[in-house]
């Protein structure tokens, strides 16, 4: 144990050291006090939180992956081609206590530093919370949407492929398809078409969706309706409608009118009072009152929602932090065992292509997307069509081997008071990162130890 | 503790290294057949010039290089097992230290990696700085020392552990006469303790006064081996020393012996070698005007290296 303390303290002082270290320090610094400067968002105080949470700290969390990534590589590449490794390898240290001394130094310097960036984070939003010229209403709801922790609930989603397959017979039977589509490119859009109307309501209409509680509500419980929607009406019209939030057997009936500009969500505090409290299932309806032939789209994911109250704000940031901080773990396993195998450029180039991928897997995903449908949608000739199956296999795999490392999103859920639950955290850090962590480690111990150290660079 | 004292501290047979290319292809044969044997007290000159083989056979033997044939054994156990380096010191041929540790945390990090702990640990660190010499250097980095400061905070962490193999390389490199003539001692020292000692360096008087055997290596092979003494003997020749013979009875030996030999036979007044004439004299300078600036008279040997029966500090 001696011995993995010694080299923990000694690669933590290593790091501090280097002056590419200390440089990105720097750049964190003048991120964390300039960049929130910059950045207003849409001028409300809920889109200035959102800035600083999901911008500011996330911009902060890519320097300090760019410091990682060199200190985690430096850490046994760099003191190789130094040759001061070679002093301690022949001392008593087995390589494992070696890797693992060096990981757990670039690790705990980095999630450190990212605490600091999300204490600062924290204090500049209470600091911009308390000298905001809000009225008690604007700050009520701010504490209410955004600096809380809510948890998200969707409505029971219905299987429409009955409907689709009725409605592509019908479109077919009176010859309204396009003659040259595939199968598959039509069944696609035929679904699209039907699961946008199945969300949208008429003028004079209405809409209904079913939520199931995991709990049932408590008496006097607060919780919230969500929604965002858009007109079919070009300009900038308000949509009048009603909101009906029922039981089931319709025992508990809470109604409230609005007239909004399609614009951003829209949020309704509710209260579980009378029949609706002890409610398992609730009923929500939108009745269309507009007085024009406004057809009010909602999206089919995530436009209604149901919140409840899930935490408070501060522990909630810190929860998303860990994901984060779960995946600049993993970045420095990767950096230590590449500056085990490698000399110490090509291990930082390494362990950039696996931070470049991680960071644009998004990219990924939609070209993958853009591929598949232009292939479904087009004939090619052989040879371009195998290319292309070949080009799509990578890209897929790819997505497969990065899917473990997706977090959805945290920081932006905290910034707009999305819970992100402990058992979230739990499972991604427990379940997926650490046999990953434990995989890179063991591969990158098992290459150090059969690298022959003392051969020349 | 060496277990038994009658079994080799290092033993390598047939020993063989090819350095690869990336291609796995051959590209050069640094050792090629080598064959050592080092026992315990016993202190072993690995000379030759460079690209002979000596740095390479020193990192087969610490499991810093792989062999690619031949039985390499250290302690009787391969180098590359953990629980040797516990028994083996090792001073490379320049200190890879780190620059912004002074001496005293280098020192207590190289502890460290050997499990030693609290006051036994500062105390070795406390002899050890004294004895090299760099006690009175404080926090100052070792980044900023000179080559021989170096060397001497190199020496000490090689002997934190009181080693039962020492391997040393090129160990007086940038020592002054003072700093070399007490690694020499050091080295007589734990010979004298039962330690085994294996030495390489290009100054050959040195490794003359302090080594029991030698070998030559050239081209990755052993050229010479065996004792100095017998290496270094001269066939058919004779030396014979006197002392305080008149110029009247000089005159006389020499006219007895050409008689007897045939010829005159040369006579040459007895010398001193440059190092110890240069000791005393620094010695007497210090005597009449105290110490200088820079490294400062080293202390006698750390108590854990000393032989039991050594007679105690005064």
């Amino acid at each position: 144990m001696s011995t993995l303390a010694a080299i923990y303290k000694l690669t933590l002082r290593s790091i501090l050291r280097e002056r590419v270290a200390l440089s990105m320090l720097v750049l964190l610094a003048l991120v964390q006090i300039l960049l929130p400067m910059g950045l207003k968002g849409d001028g409300t105080p809920q889109g200035e939180i959102h800035m600083h949470i999901r911008y500011s700290l996330g911009f902060s969390i890519i320097l300090l992956a760019g410091m990682m990534l060199w200190a985690s590589c430096a850490s046994i590449a760099g003191d190789l081609s130094s040759k001061r490794l070679h002093m301690v390898l022949t001392k008593p240290v087995s390589r494992a206590a070696l890797w693992w001394g060096k990981w757990l130094a670039v690790t705990t310097l980095g999630t450190s530093l990212l605490l600091v960036c999300g204490v600062i984070t924290l204090f500049r939003i209470q600091y911009l919370v308390a000298h905001s010229d809000l009225s008690s209403a604007e700050e009520e709801q701010l504490r209410r949407q955004t600096l809380t922790s809510r948890v998200p609930i969707d409505p029971v989603r219905e299987d429409l492929s009955p409907r689709a397959e009725k409605m592509l017979k019908e479109q077919r039977e009176r010859g309204a398809l396009p003659p040259n589509l595939p199968e598959e490119v039509l069944q696609r859009e035929v679904m699209n078409y039907v699961r946008l109307m199945r969300h949208a309501a008429d003028a004079g209409a209405s809409v209904e969706w079913t939520f199931h509680l995991d709990q049932p509500l408590r008496q006097g419980e607060s919780f919230q309706l969500a929604y965002t929607f858009d007109g079919a009406s070009m300009g900038v019209t308000r949509l009048p409608g009603t909101w009906r939030i029922s039981t089931p057997d319709a025992s508990g009936v809470f109604t409230t009118s609005v007239r909004h500009i399609p614009r951003g969500e829209f949020v309704i505090p509710l209260r579980a009072e009378g029949a609706l409290a002890g409610a398992d299932t609730l009923t929500v309806r939108f009745d269309n009152k507009s007085e024009t032939s406004d057809r009010v789209f909602f999206k089919p994911d995530g436009g209604v929602r149901l919140y409840r109250h899930g935490g408070s704000f501060v522990p909630n940031l810190l929860r998303a932090l860990l994901l984060p901080a779960g995946l600049l773990a993993l970045l420095a396993a990767v950096g230590v065992s590449a500056g085990a195998v490698f000399s110490l450029p090509v291990a930082c180039y390494v362990t950039a292509v696996f931070l470049f991928v991680r960071a644009f897997s998004g990219v990924v995903e939609d070209v993958v997307a853009q591929q598949s449908s232009h292939q479904a949608e087009t004939k090619e000739s052989f040879w371009a069509e195998t290319t292309h199956t070949a080009r799509l296999t990578v890209y897929k795999g790819i997505l497969l081997i990065l899917d473990p490392l997706d977090v959805r999103h945290p920081l932006d859920r905290v910034s707009r008071g999305i819970r992100v639950s402990s058992e979230e955290v739990l499972s991604t850090l427990g379940l997926r990162f650490l046999p990953i962590l434990l995989f890179i480690g063991a591969g990158g111990i098992v290459c150090f130890s059969r690298r022959e150290t003392g051969a020349a660079a | 503790m060496i277990d038994d004292p009658n079994a080799p501290v290092l033993y390598t047979r047939n020993l063989r290294k090819t350095f690869k290319d990336f291609w796995r292809r051959p590209r050069a044969r640094a050792v090629d057949g080598i064959n050592l044997t080092l026992h315990p007290g016993e202190v072993f000159g690995l000379l030759g010039p460079n690209g002979s083989g000596k740095s390479t056979t020193i990192k087969m033997l610490l499991g810093l290089l792989h062999p690619d044939g031949g039985e390499i054994q250290v302690l009787g156990k391969p180098p590359r097992d953990v629980r040797v380096k516990h028994r083996v010191g090792y001073l490379p041929e320049e200190s890879y230290l780190y620059p912004y540790l002074d001496a005293r945390e280098t020192l207590r990090f190289y502890a460290a990696l050997f499990g030693l702990k609290g006051k036994e640990r500062e105390q070795r660190i406390d002899e050890l700085l004294d004895m090299v010499g760099l006690a009175h250097t404080g926090r100052r980095r070792v980044g900023e020392f000179s080559k021989g400061m170096a060397r001497r905070i190199g020496l000490a962490q090689a002997l934190i552990n009181d080693p039962d193999l020492v391997i040393l390389d090129e160990p007086t490199s940038g020592l002054d006469p003072l700093g070399t003539r007490q690694v020499k001692d050091i080295v007589h020292a734990l010979a004298d303790k039962g330690k085994a000692v294996l030495l390489s360096s290009h100054l050959l008087a040195d490794v003359e006064d302090v080594c029991d055997r030698v070998s030559i290596l050239y081209g990755g092979q052993v050229r010479a081996n065996g004792p100095i003494r017998d290496l270094l003997q001269v066939a058919n020749h004779l030396q014979i020393r006197l002392k305080d013979l008149e110029d009247e009875r000089r005159e006389e030996l020499l006219s007895t012996l050409e008689r007897l030999l045939g010829e005159r036979p040369a006579l040459e007044p007895t010398r001193k070698d440059l190092e110890t004439f240069f000791l005393e004299v620094v010695a007497q300078a210090r005597r009449e005007s105290g110490e200088g600036s820079g490294t400062r008279q080293e202390g006698r040997l750390a108590s854990f290296l000393q032989h039991p029966e050594d007679p105690p500090a005064a």
